[in-house]
């Protein structure tokens, strides 16, 4: 039986779900043309749904033949009316055989139903159904790994988009693994393919994103693909082909570039962080914080944006003289909030580690001094009031300096070390002082200090 | 456009201004039924007490920056409110990216009458001469309930 849904290979077996599916259709089908569905007993609700979705993906555009009455008609528009009033879960259940379709098969759906899947999207979005932001989510990420892998040889051609997905698809995966909704893991696992062989096929334009790309990398060690490149990368960096790189210290002298921060930000957030940092005065930023909070905070998945917002306000926002001088909100205060958003341990040393990055691996040359002014200055500022999260940034800091990369520890050193010299050098502090003396500070951690 | 500091209490419905939400506050319904609530906004000058009626409630949320057109600024009840009334608009333009101070709050500071002019009122500052006329006792004593 040819599938009016999906593609099927000579020697595939027919699809699970769209036997379910077809089924359903079948033994429905006469009581769909109806142009109401008398009373439905519990049991048949299931099956009918199942009908339903069926139907309407592979109802033809423009529904029923010409003339026909409003009570043999069976277009979409009146299926999906049909769908409401038998609907008393919030169109869960309708929705959740969506979320499966386009989680198992979306790559195999023909185009017909694919095109009535966008208009369904937007019918249940109008619905406010359960879990439509889900489904919203899941198609997008569909359609973004559909585009990148079948134009596969453009991708690689255009090493900003190339790298820009990398970028993009390695930050994301974390979330991904840590959403509610398991059942993305076939996508997840290609998501994971198309991201590890454009690492290894690509190294060389790879490289072009810099020192972030060993801490995106960091956060999705646990998969297997990306541990094998970590292996490789720490003892064969041979393997990628690349005569040039020999060491993986060599990646974290590289700056990376500020627009790769930048994607990570919405318009919005970016205009909103913006405006925030330029124009509000010290000390007035409670409610936009606030309002802030409430429109990209809200929810436990984006507690991981603040690493993000961290990066952007060290390295992409940078102001002007005039705005330093001045009692507009400074960088520190604003990053000493977002610090204060992370509810658990995992975010909160990632948002950490976000801020203290430059440190690590500043070389006067080519890094910036804005990058690594807020950390220093969070640390002075909140003594004395704040002073657990001076104790909790030094200590952070001297972890990393030890344990982030224990056989190039020297190099990590002399990063931290540079960093101190510039930002005593030019003035941010006038020196280490009033952390290496204040008593609020855990003394093995003044000990420290004095030896930087 | 008027800057929030200038509004002074007055029957005609003349008032053009721009302002950012910064707090509503527990919807009611008046004597004839129909929704009411008061919400804190302000501009870079002054803040105030704006009125809402009906579906203007639901309309707007804080940080929302809204234009009122034709507006009116007068007693509601012994509250000195800002509000569209019959013949003026609010209308949404925008979100976040407005500075704003929250004191002095137009709507609770006493005003005087002003000497030249009977039907006039000027808010009473600490350099104003003391009250020899009549006084507005303001709506300090009735700010709207935070439930």
């Amino acid at each position: 039986m040819t599938s009016k849904l999906l593609h099927r290979g000579s020697h595939e077996a027919q699809d699970e779900l769209e036997i379910i599916l077809s089924q359903a259709y079948s033994t429905f089908q006469a009581q769909l043309s109806a142009s109401y569905l008398s009373t439905v007993p519990p049991a048949q609700r299931g099956p009918l749904t199942q009908a339903l979705l069926y139907a309407i993906l592979i109802q033809p555009q423009g529904g029923g033949g010409a003339g026909a009455s409003s009570a043999t008609s069976s277009s979409a528009t009146s299926l999906i009316n049909q769908l409401t009033t038998i609907t008393t879960d919030g169109y869960a259940a309708f929705v959740g055989l969506l979320l499966r379709l386009v989680n198992d098969s979306y790559a195999k759906l023909l185009e017909h139903p694919r095109g009535q899947i966008i208009w369904l999207l937007k019918q249940l979005i109008e619905f406010y159904a359960t879990d439509v932001d889900n489904l919203c989510l899941l198609l997008l990420r569909q359609i973004m790994l559909e585009v990148l892998t079948t134009k596969i040889s453009w991708v690689t051609s255009n090493h900003g988009l190339l790298t820009s997905a990398v970028y993009t698809y390695l930050r994301l995966l974390p979330d991904h693994s840590m959403a509610k909704n398991s059942s993305v893991n076939e996508l997840r696992q290609a998501e994971i393919k198309f991201c590890a062989s454009m690492i290894r096929e690509h190294f060389q334009e790879c490289l072009g994103i810099g020192r972030d790309l060993i801490r995106l990398l960091q956060d999705v060690s646990s998969i297997a693909e990306f541990d094998a490149i970590w292996r490789d990368l720490l003892a064969n960096p041979a393997s990628f082909r690349v005569p040039s790189f020999t060491d993986i210290g060599q990646l974290y002298v590289v700056k990376t570039h500020t627009r790769y921060f930048q994607s990570r930000l919405t318009p919005e957030m970016e205009a909103q962080i913006k405006f925030m940092l330029t124009h509000v005065r010290m000390g007035s930023q409670r409610r936009y914080q606030g309002w802030f909070t409430q429109r990209f905070l809200s929810t436990p998945e984006s507690e991981t944006l603040v690493c993000d917002l961290i990066r952007y306000v060290c390295c992409v926002h940078h102001p002007s003289n005039q705005i330093l001088q001045s009692d507009i909100l400074p960088r520190w205060a604003l990053i000493g909030w977002l610090l204060k958003c992370c509810k658990s341990n995992h975010v909160e040393a990632n948002a950490k580690l976000a801020l203290l990055y430059d440190w690590l691996f500043f070389v006067p040359k080519t890094d910036n001094i804005m990058n690594i002014e807020p950390g220093i200055l969070v640390m002075f500022q909140s003594i004395p009031k704040y002073v657990d999260m001076t104790n909790s940034l030094l200590e952070f800091l001297f972890l990393l300096m030890e344990h982030y990369d224990p056989p190039r520890k020297e190099l990590l050193h002399r990063g931290v070390a540079a960093s101190v010299e510039i930002l005593v050098g030019k003035g941010v502090v006038r020196n280490l002082e009033p952390l290496a003396t204040a008593p609020a500070i855990a003394l093995p951690l003044r000990e420290k200090l004095s030896q930087l | 456009m008027l800057k929030v500091r200038d509004l002074r209490p007055s029957v005609g419905n003349n008032i053009n201004t721009t302002f950012i939400i910064l707090e509503k506050y527990n919807a009611s319904r008046s004597d004839g039924g129909i929704l009411m609530c008061i919400a804190l906004v302000a501009d870079s000058t002054a803040s105030v007490h704006l009125q809402m009626w009906g579906a203007e409630c639901d309309a707007f949320q804080p940080s929302d920056i809204v234009r009122l057109t034709n507006g009116i600024f007068s007693f509601h009840k012994a509250n000195l409110v800002l509000r569209a009334g019959k013949k003026g608009l609010l209308e949404k333009i925008g979100e976040f990216s407005m500075v704003f101070v929250e004191i002095p709050n137009m709507s609770t500071m006493q005003w005087v009458q002003d000497p030249t002019n009977p039907k006039g009122w000027i808010p009473l500052t600490h350099s104003s001469p003391a009250p020899t006329g009549p006084m507005l006792a303001g709506a300090a004593s009735s700010n709207p309930g935070r439930h």
